[in-house]
């Protein structure tokens, strides 16, 4: 195995683990923010590794460009539109659960 | 390759039109019933490409290298219903958009979105003609004068 | 059990479920995310398909613009669905199994998934692949071969594929291209050809002289021309429609009451450093149609979401300050005249309507390709005016 598969696979594997976990975290939180916390953060995470793995096994430096800006407009634009989710709720007096309430439904 | 694996997305084009055509004919929300269509017509663009696909196929896409020799000795696959489907689906967006907008026009004359419902206001409506002993033509035209 | 068709499987195991929930959800906002999520699986299914113009455009019309529109009108309209009496509307349900029964009653016959020898590859589609329609069937006004070209050697189909063989009892198809009666039967691809060479790059020899390999967009501009002129035509027609069924004339103008926010420090920030990247985006996205995946349908889609990002952002007052609608609506019948308006002048300069060629008559190769290039850009205005119409019509507040 050369060295660039090698480095490809951790970080699709980075990735794809980091996805996961975010998507469980999505079904065991008992609220909205800790929902958003866990799919928000680990969303981000996971699409940008997950594109910068595939620069190393791309032949031409064209495309390796243009991974790697579409993973630096993702590392802005996933944790804005998170931000944007939150702010919205936030502005609509949703209340964040805390320790002792009824919570835990999907 | 032969038998279910040759030809189950066939069955999964028909799985999703029915699933479409069922949600037009039982749920009397018209935003379900528009939604339920979109869901029908994209059982037929995964039929279209399902056909247009070759083994060992690539994307449609010469790629060339500056002797103009080919870079990738294989089948292309067929592009014709790619280009088919692409017009469907800018039409099934157009057809959405101006089904939503009567939905909206809808609201604001019945002031409710459930098909039965509408229904219901209308034959309402038409009794009430009935029972006042005017036609129709006068009716509306007693309506254009009121609102005049 | 290749890998297309493992990852066929387990996205449309997914789709299907989807749709399921689609149906059967009664929140509104709720269904409308899921056909936004569905529309994202089926792009998936078309990236796996190896259609990549089909993947691009169902990913931005589908999840893109058809999200906004269901949330435009759900806010004008109800938020849950009306409670039914039985879960389950048998009648329908037995309408549409008896249907979907003889349906796949029906699939018996079609030929197996990706089958090389199935008879929709065959007829013209080989010389549309190889954009040799004109160049060797010597269409009147077209591009001629160079001398000495065989035809048999480059750009044609003239290999069975070793593991195929040829069938002679075969007799499900009776018309047979020009192509397939030289005993060129399968569309694989050999050539190194008499190349046509430019300062700087070399193409070879076909309709469009090799400036368009990307052979979707050359038939869809080109070789079906027609049919991408009425379905623009098409769109423009929806646009008008949402303009007369949504659009009440203001007393004071069009600038009315509405919630920017502009207040948002880091949404204002990060859609300001975005927008003039979408916009670019879009309009790299229209050009290089040709070349690669994209065109004039994908690119003014993405023009249109970096005008309803700004107007999200900043308030629709603000969009009609920088786009006014005399303005969008100027433009969206603006691009279906560049697109007859090309027509017209090819009719004009004595070639027939829609035949690029008449556009460059030392090189009618590069004709086409020029041809190509407008009408895309004219799809390309019609699709973005007319998805921001369709937005500030459905996002407007009721008037009555």
């Amino acid at each position: 195995m050369q060295w660039n598969h090698i480095v490809t696979t951790v970080f699709l594997a980075l990735g794809c683990v980091v996805s996961l976990t975010g998507s469980y975290g999505l079904l065991r939180m008992p609220d909205f923010y800790t929902r958003l916390h866990t799919a928000g953060k680990t969303d981000s995470l996971g699409q940008v590794l997950i594109f910068l793995g595939l620069v190393f096994v791309t032949p031409d430096w064209l495309t390796q460009c243009k991974l790697i800006m579409v993973a630096l407009i993702l590392m802005i634009a996933a944790p804005t539109a998170t931000h944007a989710i939150t702010k919205a709720a936030h502005l609509h007096d949703l209340r964040p659960w805390t320790k002792g309430d009824p919570g835990g439904e999907p | 390759m032969t038998g279910v694996l040759g030809i189950y997305n066939y069955w999964i084009y028909v799985v999703l039109m029915m699933i479409g055509l069922y949600g037009v004919i039982a749920k009397p929300n018209l935003i379900k019933q528009a939604i339920a269509l979109g869901l029908f017509q994209t059982g037929i663009f995964l039929y279209y490409i399902s056909m247009a696909v070759i083994d060992g196929g690539t994307a449609p896409i010469w790629t060339t290298i500056d002797d103009g020799a080919q870079k990738f000795q294989g089948p292309y696959d067929n592009p014709l219903p790619h280009v088919l489907i692409l017009t469907a689906i800018v039409v099934s967006v157009s057809v959405l958009a101006v089904a939503l907008a009567l939905i909206i026009n809808i609201k604001r004359r019945y002031g409710t979105i459930e098909a039965d419902q509408i229904e219901l206001m209308d034959q309402e409506d038409r009794l009430a003609e009935f029972q006042a002993g005017q036609t129709l033509d006068a009716a509306d035209a007693a309506e254009a004068r009121h609102h005049a | 059990m290749t890998a297309v068709i493992l990852i066929d499987t387990f996205l449309l195991i997914l789709v299907t479920i989807t749709a399921v929930a689609i149906i059967e959800v009664r929140n509104l906002y709720a269904s409308a995310m899921l056909t936004s999520v569905y529309s994202l699986l089926m792009a998936l299914v078309w990236v796996n398909m190896h259609s990549m113009d089909v993947a691009f455009t169902e990913a931005a019309v589908g999840g893109g613009i058809s999200t906004i529109l269901l949330i435009g009108t759900l806010v004008h309209t109800a938020r849950e669905e009306k409670p039914q009496k039985s879960r389950v509307h048998w009648k329908a349900a037995a309408v549409t199994a008896l249907c979907g029964a003889a349906l796949i009653y029906g699939t018996f016959d079609m030929p197996r998934f990706g089958d090389p020898k199935a008879p929709i590859h065959h007829y013209r589609v080989p010389e549309m692949m190889a954009q040799t329609v004109g160049f060797i069937n010597g269409t009147p006004g077209k591009q001629k071969p160079p001398e000495g070209f065989d035809h048999t050697e480059y750009r044609s189909f003239n290999n069975t594929v070793a593991d195929v063989p040829a069938d002679p009892t075969d007799t499900a198809w009776r018309e047979r291209s020009l192509m397939a009666q030289h005993g060129i039967i399968l569309p694989k691809v050999n050539g190194h050809a008499p190349a046509h060479v430019e300062p700087g790059h070399t193409h070879p020899p076909d309709d469009f002289n090799g400036h368009v390999p990307n052979s979707v967009t050359s038939l869809l501009a080109a070789y079906r021309g027609y049919d991408t002129m009425f379905e623009t035509t098409v769109i423009f027609t929806a646009g008008v429609s949402l303009i007369m069924l949504l659009r009440r004339p203001r007393r004071e103008g069009y600038l009315q009451r509405s919630a920017p926010l502009v207040d948002q420090t880091i949404l204002r920030v990060v859609g300001k450093m975005s927008i003039p990247f979408i916009l670019l985006f879009g309009l790299y996205v229209i050009t290089h149609g040709e070349l690669g995946p994209g065109g004039g349908f994908q690119g003014g889609v993405a023009v249109a979401c970096a005008f309803i990002l700004f107007a999200l952002i900043f308030g629709r007052p603000a969009l009609y300050r920088v786009l006014p609608p005399p303005v969008s609506d100027l433009l969206t019948g603006l691009g279906v005249l560049v697109y007859s308006g090309t027509g017209a002048a090819c009719l004009l300069l004595g070639g027939q309507f829609l035949d690029y060629s008449m556009l460059d008559l030392a090189s009618p190769g590069d004709g086409e390709a020029l041809g190509m290039t407008l009408v895309e850009y004219g799809v390309g205005i019609t699709v973005s005016m007319v998805m921001l119409t369709i937005f500030n019509q459905l996002a407007e507040e009721q008037s009555t």
